[in-house]
């Protein structure tokens, strides 16, 4: 929290970066689409490329609007909700990776049923998501400890 | 959490956007805690209580038992 910010500058420092991440966002989506449309229309593999990096450099402009905001770019609602739709995201992620996995190396060890690799993949992915949720917790927790 | 905020804010003659940009946060914040749809972070509490120049029990009624 930046104590040098009345609570208005703070409101309009939020709006500003706010708008800033999203128009970054929306320019690099808009540029892969055009970048996009323009090979198929010239079957030029440099309109991929440039689109692409146009995507990219609006991946950077959101990423520099969430370092360099000097505020919160979410007010406390905003953070909350956004807390708990991870928290059920993660609930879902759990139970399918609980439930999936042992059925996946048994199912498939035992040549019962192999699922099709797209739902092997997702499962595995999951496993792979909740190892880094392992480690971000235990960072988290080493900064309250 | 029951509160006041409302009524505190209605005899100030502000609108719940003018109460967010002086306490720092959006009009939806204020409005989700006037409805009691959202407790508001003991900054923001102190923030509001400061603004209307009051005690924070005075604007909030926490239904708390000690045990």
């Amino acid at each position: 929290m930046s104590e040098e910010l009345t609570a208005s500058k703070r409101v309009e420092k939020r709006e500003q970066y706010t708008r800033w991440i999203n128009r970054s966002v929306g320019v690099g989506v808009a540029g892969f689409f055009v970048g996009t449309a323009a090979w198929m229309v010239t079957d030029a593999a440099v309109a991929l490329f440039v689109g692409l990096g146009v995507y990219w450099l609006g991946c950077l402009g959101m990423a520099l609007g969430y370092w360099t905001s000097p505020v919160s770019v979410r007010d406390e609602l905003q953070a909350r909700m956004e807390r708990e739709a991870s928290q059920t995201t993660f609930a879902f992620v759990t139970g399918v990776t609980i439930l999936g996995l042992p059925a996946d190396v048994v199912l498939s060890s035992t040549g019962v049923y192999t699922a099709p690799a797209a739902a092997r993949g997702v499962i595995w992915g999951y496993l792979l998501l909740l190892f880094v949720f392992g480690v971000a917790h235990w960072a988290t927790k080493r900064q309250y400890a | 959490m029951d509160n006041e905020i409302a009524t505190y804010r209605e005899r100030e003659g502000l609108s719940q956007g003018a109460l967010a940009t002086e306490v720092g946060v959006s009009r939806q914040t204020i409005n989700a805690v006037e409805r009691d749809r959202y407790d508001p972070s003991l900054e923001l509490a102190f923030k509001l209580a400061a603004y209307f120049e009051c005690r924070i029990e005075d604007i909030f009624h926490p239904d708390v038992t000690l045990e």
